[in-house]
């Protein structure tokens, strides 16, 4: 986009500003409007997380009385706030472990994930006749099975007793390599319930890609790792942005996957806030811990919002 | 169609007509009811919040909607029972909110009845009722000592304990101990499992009755109806007890998430014994689940076990329908249901209880301990998952 270009659009976005500007009201009516969504998000979703960070702070007054009454184990800030309740949470035995194997599995299942999906995508991309007709309706299928059925299906598939064990015994490798109830198993579970989304976030960009751009590219001597590395990638960075950020966050968080198929211990965070909050009656340590899990996530939607911003640009800059 | 005959205009007024009619009828019906005779042709509802979502095994009734109610409404043709909300964890936590909120607000309670397992937690908040022989009359028949428990603010009105299941085609003579128990887990390594303490009563009461040998006795009743954290300095020894067990556990260490996959794998064969609800293993093997071959033992010193409750929450309107039918949970009728469908102990005492219950459940009734307190189960939820479970 040139600079006259840029001045002509700002011209004419400040001359729409203008004709609002001319009837006050309307231009009222128009704020308001906008300010609804916020209002009901910052009421229903502002408020709680603000209520929550001051309650692992230690205030225990106001609407987080209620839960405070029951609350074992908490820190009430005797003045102002307190950062005791985090601290005694880390000191928690087994608290370290659990933190740590929350990080590597959602690293590891996004990074599989992505791989996979685009592996598949490209298939799905290049490939031609029955197979993939079949495979492109394969992956989608985790997307209509439940995630309680699904990881139950999958456990129950990898018991020692399963038919996963039967098969490796046939072929004389013992239970040990058996992912249920193993952190690996929760890896397997989140790859395999996100794979659909993936795929489809992916394939679509893919799909997106001219056939003329990638000829252009072979005709000029380029090979399928450069056409790959030089058109493709850089063609399907915010689809591939949105698959990280996106799953990335849900893993980060997850609950189903990591109760169904997890060991007891170390458990993912989301497992063991919950069995804070529920069965150790310690809302203050369960909230602490969600505190985290939403600052992690916090960060990621930080990466997910510059890409975002930055394809914008990008679009602009080819106007 | 003329326009002074709109159809949509006639509905309208027959609409106004039938409120008009509507409201005059329910005033009338509102001056008949204020006067003590009328009463009891007058129809009530009382609200119920219940745990109990899933349905009996083997059938499709849910215990409440099911059985009780039923039976319960054609007795008393004027009360009608609604089930509303309820089913465990968070939700427990969002009724007790309820609860309180409601009472700070000097508001209507949001159910007349419930038997949420978060019911200690609200008799110790004072949120219930004191219940008396004197508005309930078969009171008289239930263990004092089980009213007591929860400030009167609940009433047994079933029972259930942890029993040592073992299934004959492979275990013949069932260890009598705790003690034998143990040894017989190290020496049959893989055979036996118990659910994770905080995912249901049987593992806890297997873990509450290992920790429990090294408790000093002094400390009993405190941790039966108190709360004291210093008291738990001697839960270390059970612990490590049961940490020492970790290898020798199903799949080296693997504890079940819930009451119903111990009995899933005792009925597959994969695990020789396990901890289940009396109750709950009966019913399971009466439906097919549990092979015929699976047995019921109690050991020494006894698996805790205890009394499901019910508790009329503190500001109900219509609280003599409640009352009536607390009161008839604990007739013979409801208590042959409870047994017949629950598998069930009577929430009177055995004495009481029908000829045919009391048969029932012979060589194993009230051969069991009492579940420690609300604050020191979740306490012991915490430790056992920081101690046992290998990282």
């Amino acid at each position: 986009m040139s600079a006259a270009d840029a001045g002509g659009a700002l011209r004419v976005a400040a001359g729409r500003v203008r004709t609002w500007s001319g009837r006050p009201p309307a231009r009222a009516l128009a704020f308001l409007a906008g300010m609804l969504p916020v209002a009901v998000a910052a009421v229903f979703v502002g408020l709680p997380i603000l209520l929550s960070a001051l309650y692992t702070l230690g205030d225990t007054g106001g609407p987080n009385a209620t839960v405070a009454e029951v609350a074992q184990h908490q820190v009430v800030a005797a003045a102002g706030l307190t950062l005791t309740g985090y601290q005694r949470l880390f000191a928690t035995p087994g608290f370290g472990h659990d933190l740590w194997v929350t990080a590597w599995i959602t690293v590891l299942s996004t990074v599989i994930l992505l791989a996979l999906a685009w592996v598949l995508s490209l298939y799905l991309r290049f490939s031609r006749g029955r197979v993939r007709a079949v495979v492109s309706t394969l992956y989608t299928v985790p997307m209509f099975v439940p995630v309680v059925i699904a990881s139950y299906a999958l456990v129950s598939f990898w018991e020692t007793n399963g038919k996963l064990a039967a098969l490796l015994h046939a072929i004389g490798i013992g239970d040990a390599w058996l992912p249920g109830f193993t952190s690996g198993g929760v890896v397997l579970g989140l790859v395999w319930t996100n794979l659909p989304f993936a795929v489809i976030m992916i394939g679509s960009g893919l799909q997106a890609v001219p056939d003329a751009l990638i000829e252009a590219a072979r005709d000029v001597g380029a090979r399928p790792w450069r056409v790959l590395l030089s058109v493709l990638v850089p063609l399907n960075r915010l689809p591939s942005i949105i698959v990280l950020t996106f799953t990335a966050t849900g893993s980060l968080g997850s609950y189903t996957v990591p109760y169904l198929m997890g060991p007891n211990a170390p458990q993912m965070l989301g497992v063991a806030m919950t069995s804070a909050f529920q069965d150790y009656q310690e809302p203050q340590q369960a909230e602490s811990m969600a505190m985290l899990v939403f600052l992690a996530a916090a960060g990621l939607s930080f990466l997910y919002v510059r890409a975002n911003r930055r394809e914008l640009r990008r679009m602009a800059g080819k106007r | 169609m003329g326009p002074g005959r709109s159809p949509l205009r006639g509905l309208l007024r027959g609409l106004a007509l039938t409120a008009l009619a509507a409201v005059l009828a329910a005033c009338g019906g509102n001056a008949g009811g204020t006067t003590p005779t009328a009463s009891t042709s007058k129809k009530v509802t009382v609200t119920l919040s219940t745990d109990l979502t899933d349905p009996i095994p083997g059938t499709n009734m849910l215990p409440w909607q099911g059985v009780w109610i039923p039976a319960f409404e054609k007795a008393h043709p004027n009360i009608t029972v609604k089930v509303v909300g309820g089913s465990s964890g968070s939700t427990d936590q969002a009724l007790y909110d309820r609860v309180v909120a409601a009472e700070q607000a000097h508001q209507a309670p949001p159910v007349d009845i419930t038997d949420a397992s978060i019911l200690p937690q609200l008799a110790e908040a004072h949120e219930g009722l004191k219940l008396s022989s004197s508005e309930i009359p078969r009171m008289k028949e239930v263990d004092p000592a089980l009213v007591s428990q929860d400030q009167s603010e609940a009433m047994p009105y079933r029972g259930s304990s942890v029993v040592l299941a073992y299934n004959t085609q492979y275990v013949h003579t069932p260890p009598r101990t705790l003690s034998g128990l143990i040894s017989w887990i190290k020496g049959h390594p893989g055979k036996f499992s118990y659910n994770s303490p905080s995912t249901g009563g049987s593992g806890q009461g297997f873990v509450q009755a290992v920790v429990d040998q090294y408790v000093p006795h002094s400390d009993a009743a405190t941790l039966e109806t108190g709360y004291q954290p210093s008291v738990e300095s001697s839960w270390q020894r059970g612990l490590n007890e049961l940490h020492s067990l970790d290898g020798d556990i199903y799949q080296n260490g693997h504890y079940l998430s819930c009451n119903d996959q111990t009995l899933q794998l005792l009925g597959n064969g994969a695990i020789w014994m396990a901890p289940v609800w009396s109750d709950g293993a009966s019913a399971a093997k009466a439906s097919g689940l549990l092979p015929s071959s699976v047995h019921f033992a109690t050991v020494t010193p006894a698996f805790p076990g205890g009394p499901a409750d019910l508790m009329v929450l503190k500001g109900t309107p219509d609280r003599q329908a409640a009352f009536t039918l607390l009161n008839w949970m604990l007739s013979p009728t409801a208590q042959q249901l409870v047994a017949k469908y629950m598998q069930g102990y009577p929430g009177t005492e055995w004495r009481y209880a029908p000829a045919s219950v009391r048969k029932e459940f012979k060589g194993i009734e009230s051969n069991y301990a009492p579940f420690w307190s609300a604050k020191f189960t979740a306490d012991l939820n915490a430790k056992w998952q920081s101690a046992v479970p290998q990282s």
